[in-house]
C-alpha cells in the first residue's frame, strides 16, 4: 500500500520540471515519451492514419470514390483492409491499440489507468477521431470496464476497515495537495479558472458518482443539473454499499481534489489482469458482432418482402446475405448512393449471392418505396437519443419511407452507439469531404465555376421518430430504448 | 502483472514494412525568388511580435531569412502541412536541405520540439549533433545546410557526398508541396518496378490539370506515330505586347481558362508509355519554343502506343532510389532536377544507360498543390478552404502557429465554408460556440471560403471574402478584405480596403488605405492612413540584398543595379513617382533612400512618398534574373522581372498571359517569322477589334492587302501585315535573270512554307513580278498592247517553267488572271497599260498560248465576273468588248483543238 503513495501524483505546479505523471488527461503523451516509446509510437502511427482517413470507413470515403466502384483493387494497396469493414476494422483497431498501450505500461491504479484513456481519447479525437466515432465509444467502453473492475475491488475485496483507514491516511495526504492540485489540473483542460469550488448542493450528494459527476460536469464546462438526474435515474451500475459508505465520510474532501473516486487511488495487482481480460471480452465481442447481428436475419426478412437499402454497408450486405443463405425468397433494392455509389458495389455482391437484386438511381426512391415492404439503413453512429447517422441521403429514404408507412429498420453493431445529443441537427457527426466525387478538379480552372461551392457531406442524420427498430448485436431495441443501453455500455462520467 | 497480455499484440499497426528506414528528402529551399521578399525578411524566432518591431538591424541576416518553409499556410507552417505528409507516408527520417533561412528553419525545429515536448525530454540527444531533431517518436529530422548551393543539382551532389540515403527508395520531395496522395501505393508500385528492372530509377508523380488552354484537337494532331514532332523552331520573345493580337479571338471563341495550379512559366510536354506503366519517354519542360523529339527506337521497344500530352502537371515528389543522387553525382552539370536530370534521363536511347522514369497520376479524390508563387499560394490555400485537399481540412490541424509560437487551435466549419477557431469553446458543445475566441461584428459580411484565426476580431461592417485571418487579426470597421491573407498580428484599421493581398506578421493597415490586388506587405510594415498602394507593389522592412552568395537564388552576379544600391544610391525622386504612377515601380529600390534618410531609424529607408507619411517599408523591387546572358538592356530585363513578379502575385489576370502564350502557340504553328512591327498605337482591345472585323467582313478599307480579302481569302496562319503576294514579288523582281529560274522556284517555296501560303499566293506574285519586268523595258513610254505582247512573250520564255512548276490547277491560273486585274485596276505604270482597252485580252490570250493559263480557269474566272453583273468594278476587265471577244472564240474553239487554233485567231 505505501507503494500507492508514490504512484499519486505529486505535487507538480509547473507541468515542465517534474516528470510527467498520470495525473492529468493532458500529461499523458508526455508521459508516455519518457516512459514508453514504443507505445507513443503506436499511437502516433494510428493517430496519423486517422487523421489522414487512412483507416477507412464505409461512410467516410477518403479514398472511398474509387473503393465504392472495384472492391477488389483497392484492397491490395490499402494494408489488409477490404473496403466495407472498415469501420469493425476501425473499431478493432482502436481496441488493438488500448489494449497494446495500457497492456505492457506502468500505469499503477486505476485512476492512472482511467486519466490514460481520457488521455488517449482526447488525442484521439484531436486528430480526427470526431469523425470516426466508433473510437470514442470504444474508449468510453474501456473505461467503463475499467471502472467496472476497480469498483469490485474495496467493496469485494473485501479490504475492511484496515483498507479504509489507510484510504483516509492517503485522503489527508491528498487534501494537503488540494491547492497545489486545483491549480494543475484544469489548466490541463480547455477552461481554466473555471468553477471548482464545490455548491452545498453537491456536498449533500454524497454519493460518489453524483460528485465526481458535478465536478467532471464543470471542468467541462457544461450544463449539469440534467445530466445528474439522468445519472441518477439509471445508476445502476454503481458500486456497492460500502462505497457509499466510505466517500460518505469523507466524500468533501476528495471530491474536491479528485476526478475518481478514492479507492480508485489504490493500487491493486489483479486490476490489470482483470482489464485485460474485460478488454479481450470486447474484442470476442467485436469479432461475433456481425454473427450476432446476421443471427435475428431471418427474424426480420420473410419471405418474398422487397427490400430497400441504401449504398453500401458490410453490415446490411451480411445481414441479407445470411437471410438468403437461410433460404428466405427476397428482393433487394439496392439505392446507387450517389456520388459515392457505394449501391453499384452493393449490388453486385448481393447478386453473386443469388439475390434478386435491382439499382435505382436516388431520385427514384420516393416513386419505388410504395412497393417496398421495409428499409434497411446502414450507421454510422446511433446517438443517445435514438437518432441515426447514416450515409448522406438515407434522410430521403427514411422520409420517403414514413410517407408510405414502410417501417425503417437500423442495422447496428453497438459499439456505434454514442453517447452524444444531436444539437447541431445535420451537423452532428458530419464531415464535408473533398468535392472532387462532385466535380471535377480541372474543371476548377474556370473562375466562374471556382466560385461556386460544392458542398460534399457524408452523413445524413435522422430523427428517431423515423425509425422504428434498430437491430444490434444483442438484440432489437426501439429508438426510445437507446438512452439506457448508453447507461449499460458507458458510465456516465465518460460521456464527454 | 498481466505482462502476458501486453506482449502477446501479435498485429503491431506499426511493424515495420522496411527494414532500412523509410527516408525522405526534402528541398526546402526552391531557390526561386518568388517569395521575395517575404523570404528575404529576418524570421524573427518564436518571439510574438505584436508590435511591428523592425528586424534586427545588423544588416547580415544570412541564414535567418524565412524560408519558404516557414511561411502559414492556412494558419499553419507550411513546413507542418510537408512534415505531416511524410509521417504518413512512413517516413522514418528526413533530410531537410535548405540553403537559405537554415538557422530560422532550425530555430524553428528546436523551438517546436520543445513546445511539443514541454522541453525536458530527448534534449541530451539533439543536442550533440545540433542538426538532428527528434520531431516525433518516429519521425527524426536531419538538417542540411547547403548554404553555398544555388540550384537543386548541387544540394543532391552534395547529399550523396555524405552518402546517408540509405532507403530504396526515397522520398525527394520539393518544399512548396501540399498534397494528400497516398505515397504507399506508389512506393509499392514503384518497389515493384525496381525490383523487375533495375534501372526504374524514378517515379514521378503528375497531376491532371489540364494544360495551357490546348484543345484537345491539337493535342491529337501530335500524337501520331510519327516519331519526330516538330513544333516549330521559333525564338520569340514572350513579352511582346504587340502578339497579342492572334491570339485573343481565337481566345474568345473557345473560351479557354488556364489550369489555376500551373505557373506562369510551366508547361510540360510528356509522352507516356501508358503500357509500361506511364514510362516517360519525353520530358519537355519548354515546349512551346523548340523542337520536341521522341527517339524513333522508343516506337520500337515500346510498342503500340505513346500518349503525349501537355495536361500533367509536375506534383514535386518522386520516389527515386538512391541511383539518382549517383546520377547527379556523375552529371556534375546538372542544375535542375526537371528540365535536365529528367530530361536527360528519359531521352536516353542506348538501352544499357537507360534510366526509366515512369509517371503516377494522382487519383480522382487526391490533391496535390505547390505554392511556387503567391498567386498559387492563394489558390492552394483556397483549395484547401474548399476541401478538395480532404482530409487535409482546417479541423483536421492540431496546431496553429502564431510567430512561431503554438498554441492550440481547432476550427470548425460553418456554413460557407467559414472556418473559426473554438479553441476557446468546449468542444460540440453549443454554448461553447459562443464564447469562441474570433469575435466578428454582427453586420460583418462573411462570405466565401474564409479562415478565421484563433483571437482574430472583426469590427462591424466589414465585408470578408476568400481569405485568411491569422492569429490575433484585428479588423475594426468598414473593412473589405477580399483575396487576402493576414498572416498574424496584422491590425486592419477602419474603412481599409484590401483586395488580393498578402499581409505578413505585425503589419498595420492605417485607415482608409486601399491596397490593390497583388501587394506584399512585409512583416512589420505600416501602410498609412489614406494611402492608395497601386497593384503588384511590395512592401518590407528587408534590407536590400548585398548581392553576394547570400541568397542563392539565380542572381549570382552583381550585375543588377538595383539590387546592390541599398542605401547609398538614390537621387532622383520625381523618377522614382513617375514610374509608381506608372506600374509597380521596377526601378523604385534604387531611390529608396534619399530624402528620408533624416527619420530613418531602421536600416531600411521608407519610401515616404508610397506607403504614406505614417507608414513604414520600403518598396522592394524584383531584380531582373542573369540566367541567360542576353544582350538585353537592363531596361528590358528589368521590365520582364516585373511582368515575372506581377505574374506571380495574387490577382494577377491569367487571361493576359493566356493571350501572350496563345500568340505564341499560333506563331509556332506558322513557323518563326520576325514580326514587322505593328501600329504602335493600337492596343490590346483596339487590335481585337481591328482584327475581328478583318475575319467578319471582307469589303475593307483599302490597306494594303486588300487583294486579299477581294478574293474572299483569309490566310490562317500567318502573320498580320505581311503582304504575301508583295513578298513574293519581290522575291522575284530581285532574282537576276541570269541564274536558272530554278533557284528561284526554290526560294520561293520556302517562303511559301514559312508564311503557310499558297500556290496562288506564288503565281500572283510572279505574274505581277513578270509583268514588272516586262515594263522595266518601257522606262518612260507606255508600250502599246502590241509592244506590250511581243516583250511579254519573250519574257516568258524565260518564267514559262517556273510558271508550270507553281501552277498545279485551274485554282493557280485563275490567280494569274486575278493578278492582272489586280495590276489593271490598281494605279501605276502597269494599270495604264493594262487598263487600255485591247492590251488585257492580249495578255490573257498570250498567257493562254503559252500554256500557263488553260480555257479552264478562264472560263471559271468569267463566270465570277459574270455573276458580279455589270456595276462591279472589278468586273471591269471582264466586260471589256476584246475580252468578250477573246471569251466567245475560246468557247467555240474549246470543242476543237484549241490549242492550234487560237494561233490563227488575231486582234480584232
Amino acid at each position: 500500500m505505501s507503494s500507492a503513495a508514490e504512484a499519486l501524483p505529486g505535487p507538480s505546479i509547473t507541468t515542465n520540471n517534474a516528470p510527467a505523471n498520470l495525473d492529468d488527461p493532458a500529461n499523458v503523451r508526455r508521459w508516455l515519451q519518457e516512459n514508453h516509446p514504443k507505445q507513443l509510437a503506436l499511437l502516433e502511427k494510428f493517430q496519423i492514419d486517422l487523421r489522414l482517413g487512412r483507416i477507412l470507413s464505409s461512410t467516410t470515403p477518403s479514398g472511398g470514390d474509387e473503393a465504392g466502384s472495384n472492391i477488389g483493387s483497392n484492397s491490395s494497396t490499402h494494408q489488409k483492409y477490404q473496403y466495407g469493414k472498415e469501420r469493425r476494422l476501425v473499431t478493432s483497431h482502436t481496441v488493438e491499440l488500448l489494449r497494446s498501450i495500457i497492456g505492457p505500461t506502468r500505469w499503477k491504479t486505476a485512476a492512472q489507468l482511467l486519466t490514460l484513456l481520457r488521455g488517449l481519447a482526447n488525442e484521439l479525437h484531436d486528430v480526427g477521431g470526431y469523425r470516426e466515432p466508433a473510437i470514442g465509444n470504444m474508449v468510453r467502453r474501456v473505461m467503463f470496464i475499467v471502472r467496472d473492475e476497480a469498483d469490485n475491488f474495496p467493496s469485494g475485496g473485501g479490504g475492511g476497515g484496515d483498507v479504509e483507514s489507510k484510504n483516509m491516511e492517503k485522503i489527508d495526504e491528498l487534501s494537503a495537495q488540494v491547492s497545489t492540485k486545483l491549480r494543475v489540473s484544469p489548466s490541463s483542460t480547455s477552461a481554466p479558472g473555471r468553477g471548482k469550488e464545490l455548491s452545498l448542493a453537491s456536498m449533500l450528494w454524497a454519493h460518489p458518482q453524483h460528485v465526481t459527476m458535478k465536478h467532471s460536469r464543470q471542468q467541462s464546462g457544461e450544463g449539469i443539473s440534467d445530466m445528474r438526474i439522468r445519472s441518477d435515474s439509471f445508476g445502476s451500475t454503481d458500486s456497492g454499499a460500502v462505497n457509499v459508505t466510505s466517500s460518505n465520510s469523507f466524500g468533501c474532501d476528495t471530491a474536491a481534489t479528485q476526478i475518481y473516486p478514492p479507492h480508485y487511488y489504490m493500487q491493486w495487482d489483479k486490476l490489470r489482469e482483470n482489464v485485460m481480460e474485460a478488454i479481450e471480452e470486447v474484442r470476442g465481442e467485436l469479432k461475433d458482432l456481425h454473427k450476432n447481428i446476421n443471427d435475428q436475419a431471418t427474424q426480420h426478412i420473410h419471405n418474398g418482402e422487397i427490400i430497400l437499402t441504401y449504398a453500401f454497408s458490410s453490415t446490411v450486405e451480411w445481414f441479407l446475405k445470411t437471410a438468403a443463405a437461410k433460404k428466405r425468397n427476397f428482393q433487394v433494392i439496392v439505392c446507387e448512393g450517389a456520388p459515392h455509389f457505394g449501391g453499384h458495389a452493393m449490388a453486385k455482391s448481393l447478386a453473386e449471392a443469388g439475390i434478386d437484386t435491382t439499382v435505382i438511381h436516388d431520385a427514384a426512391i420516393f416513386a419505388i418505396m410504395a412497393r417496398v415492404n421495409k428499409v434497411l439503413l446502414p450507421a454510422h453512429a446511433v446517438l443517445a437519443n435514438g437518432g441515426l447517422v447514416a450515409p448522406s441521403g438515407c434522410n430521403i429514404v427514411a422520409l420517403a419511407a414514413k410517407q408510405n408507412s414502410v417501417p425503417v429498420v437500423a442495422v447496428a453493431g453497438m459499439f456505434k452507439l454514442c453517447p452524444l445529443y444531436p444539437h447541431e441537427g445535420q451537423d452532428t457527426l458530419n464531415d464535408l469531404i473533398s468535392p472532387s466525387s462532385v466535380v471535377d478538379y480541372s474543371l476548377m480552372g474556370d473562375p466562374v465555376l471556382s466560385e461556386v461551392e460544392f458542398v460534399n457531406p457524408v452523413h445524413d442524420y435522422i430523427t428517431p421518430q423515423l425509425i422504428d427498430l434498430y437491430v444490434t448485436n444483442i438484440g432489437g431495441f426501439q429508438p426510445s430504448y437507446i438512452y439506457r443501453l448508453l447507461a449499460e455500455y458507458y458510465h456516465s462520467d465518460d460521456w464527454d | 502483472m498481466g505482462k502476458s497480455s501486453g506482449s502477446s499484440g501479435g498485429n503491431d499497426p506499426s511493424d515495420n514494412k522496411h527494414e532500412q528506414k523509410l527516408q525522405a528528402v526534402l528541398l526546402a529551399d526552391t531557390f526561386s525568388n518568388s517569395f521575395h521578399p517575404i523570404t528575404l525578411e529576418d524570421y524573427n524566432g518564436i518571439l510574438p511580435t505584436s508590435s511591428p518591431s523592425p528586424p534586427a538591424t545588423d544588416g547580415n541576416i544570412k541564414g535567418r531569412e524565412r524560408p519558404l518553409a516557414l511561411c502559414p499556410l492556412n494558419n499553419v507552417p507550411l513546413l507542418h502541412h510537408t512534415i505531416d505528409f511524410l509521417q504518413s507516408a512512413g517516413v522514418e527520417e528526413l533530410f531537410l536541405l535548405c540553403s537559405s533561412g537554415a538557422d530560422a528553419l532550425e530555430q524553428y525545429l528546436h523551438q517546436h520540439k520543445q513546445q511539443s515536448n514541454n522541453n525536458k525530454t530527448a534534449h541530451n540527444e539533439h543536442r550533440s549533433t545540433n542538426s538532428r531533431i527528434a520531431w516525433s517518436s518516429k519521425l527524426t529530422i536531419h538538417l542540411m545546410r547547403f548554404s553555398d548551393c544555388t540550384n537543386t543539382g548541387d544540394a543532391l551532389r552534395e547529399l550523396d557526398r555524405k552518402n546517408v540515403i540509405k532507403s530504396d527508395p526515397f522520398i525527394l520531395m520539393q518544399g512548396d508541396v501540399v498534397t494528400n496522395v497516398d505515397l504507399r501505393e506508389v512506393m509499392e508500385q514503384h518497389a515493384k518496378r525496381k525490383k523487375a528492372d533495375n534501372s526504374a530509377i524514378m517515379t514521378v508523380l503528375l497531376q491532371e490539370v489540364g494544360g495551357w488552354g490546348l484543345d484537345d484537337d491539337d493535342i491529337e494532331e501530335d500524337d501520331d506515330d510519327n516519331n519526330n514532332m516538330t513544333d516549330s523552331e521559333n525564338p520569340n520573345t514572350p513579352n511582346d505586347h504587340h502578339n497579342n493580337r492572334n491570339s485573343k479571338s481565337n481566345m474568345m471563341q473557345k473560351n479557354h481558362y488556364l489550369p489555376p495550379l500551373r505557373s506562369s512559366t510551366d508547361d510540360l510536354l510528356l509522352a507516356l508509355d501508358p503500357t509500361h506503366s506511364n514510362r516517360i519517354l519525353l520530358w519537355d519542360s519548354h515546349p512551346h519554343n523548340s523542337t520536341s523529339s521522341i527517339p524513333t527506337i522508343f516506337f520500337a521497344e515500346n510498342s503500340s502506343h505513346i500518349t503525349l500530352t501537355r495536361n500533367y502537371l509536375d506534383v514535386g515528389i518522386d520516389i527515386c532510389s538512391p541511383d539518382v543522387l549517383a546520377r547527379f553525382s556523375d552529371e556534375f552539370d546538372y542544375r535542375e532536377l526537371r528540365s535536365q536530370f529528367v530530361a536527360n534521363c528519359v531521352a536516353e536511347e542506348e538501352i544499357g544507360l537507360q534510366s526509366r522514369i515512369f509517371g503516377y497520376m494522382l487519383k480522382r479524390g487526391e490533391y496535390a498543390g505547390r505554392m511556387g508563387d503567391m498567386r498559387r499560394y492563394h489558390r492552394v490555400s483556397m483549395d484547401l478552404l474548399r476541401r478538395w485537399g480532404y482530409p487535409l481540412v482546417p479541423e483536421n490541424y492540431n496546431h496553429s502557429c502564431s510567430a512561431g509560437s503554438y498554441h492550440e487551435a481547432s476550427y470548425i466549419c460553418e456554413r460557407h465554408l467559414v472556418y473559426r477557431d473554438v479553441s476557446g469553446g468546449g468542444h460540440g458543445d453549443s454554448d461553447g460556440r459562443e464564447r469562441k475566441r474570433s469575435h466578428v461584428g454582427r453586420s460583418t459580411q462573411l462570405s466565401g471560403p474564409l479562415l478565421l484565426g484563433s483571437n482574430a476580431s472583426i469590427g462591424e461592417y466589414c465585408h470578408l471574402q476568400r481569405s485568411v485571418l491569422g492569429p490575433n487579426c484585428t479588423l475594426m470597421d468598414n473593412c473589405d478584405v477580399v483575396d487576402s491573407h493576414l498572416w498574424g498580428d496584422v491590425l486592419v484599421e477602419e474603412g481599409a480596403k484590401l483586395n488580393g493581398v498578402i499581409v505578413c506578421e505585425g503589419a498595420i493597415i492605417r485607415s482608409g488605405a486601399v491596397v490593390d490586388r497583388g501587394c506584399v506587405i512585409g512583416r512589420g510594415c505600416i501602410v498609412g492612413a489614406g494611402v492608395h498602394l497601386k497593384e503588384f507593389t511590395r512592401i518590407t522592412l528587408a534590407a536590400e540584398v548585398e548581392d553576394d552568395d547570400d541568397y542563392s537564388g539565380f542572381d549570382d552576379s552583381s550585375s543588377d543595379d538595383s539590387s546592390s544600391s541599398g542605401s547609398e544610391s538614390g537621387t532622383d525622386d520625381e523618377e522614382s513617382s513617375a514610374d509608381e504612377s506608372e506600374k509597380a515601380t521596377p526601378q523604385e529600390s534604387n531611390v529608396s533612400s534619399a530624402t528620408e534618410e533624416v527619420e530613418s531609424n531602421f536600416a531600411v529607408d521608407t519610401n515616404y512618398e508610397v506607403v504614406g507619411k505614417d507608414g513604414l517599408g520600403r518598396v522592394w523591387a524584383p531584380s531582373p534574373s542573369d540566367e541567360y546572358d542576353s544582350d538585353d538592356d537592363e531596361e528590358e530585363k528589368q521590365a520582364e522581372a516585373v511582368e515575372l513578379m506581377k505574374s506571380q502575385s495574387i490577382g494577377y489576370d491569367m487571361t493576359l498571359l493566356y493571350k501572350k502564350w496563345k500568340m505564341m502557340q499560333m506563331e509556332d504553328e506558322d513557323d518563326g517569322f520576325s514580326l514587322d512591327d505593328m501600329e504602335s498605337d493600337a492596343d490590346d482591345m483596339d487590335m481585337d477589334d481591328q482584327w475581328a472585323d478583318d475575319i467578319g467582313d471582307t469589303n475593307i478599307d483599302a490597306n494594303t492587302f486588300s487583294h486579299l480579302d477581294e478574293d474572299g481569302m483569309q490566310i490562317t496562319g500567318r502573320q498580320k501585315g505581311v503582304d504575301v503576294v508583295q513578298e513574293l514579288r519581290d522575291i522575284c523582281l530581285e532574282h537576276e535573270t541570269s541564274s536558272p529560274v530554278e533557284n528561284l522556284r526554290i526560294e520561293l517555296n520556302s517562303f511559301k512554307f514559312s508564311q503557310n501560303a499558297t500556290y496562288s499566293d506564288c503565281c500572283k506574285g510572279v505574274m505581277m513580278a513578270v509583268m514588272d519586268k516586262v515594263l522595266e523595258g518601257y522606262p518612260d513610254s507606255v508600250p502599246s498592247p502590241g509592244k506590250l505582247v511581243v516583250s511579254l512573250k519573250k519574257a516568258l520564255e524565260y518564267w514559262q517553267q517556273l510558271f508550270h512548276s507553281i501552277c498545279m490547277g485551274s485554282e493557280e491560273e485563275k490567280a494569274i488572271i486575278h493578278a492582272l486585274e489586280t495590276l489593271a485596276l490598281g494605279s501605276g505604270k502597269a494599270a495604264d497599260v493594262l487598263g487600255k482597252e485591247p492590251a488585257f485580252r492580249f495578255v490573257l490570250q498570250t498567257l493562254h498560248d503559252k500554256e500557263i493559263v488553260n480555257e479552264v480557269a478562264i472560263f471559271e474566272w468569267a463566270e465570277e465576273r459574270k455573276e458580279e453583273g455589270k456595276d462591279s468594278s472589278r468586273s471591269a476587265l471582264f466586260w471589256q468588248q476584246p475580252t468578250q471577244d477573246f471569251l466567245e472564240w475560246l468557247e467555240e474553239s474549246s470543242d476543237e483543238d484549241s490549242s492550234d487554233g487560237s494561233d490563227d485567231e488575231d486582234s480584232d
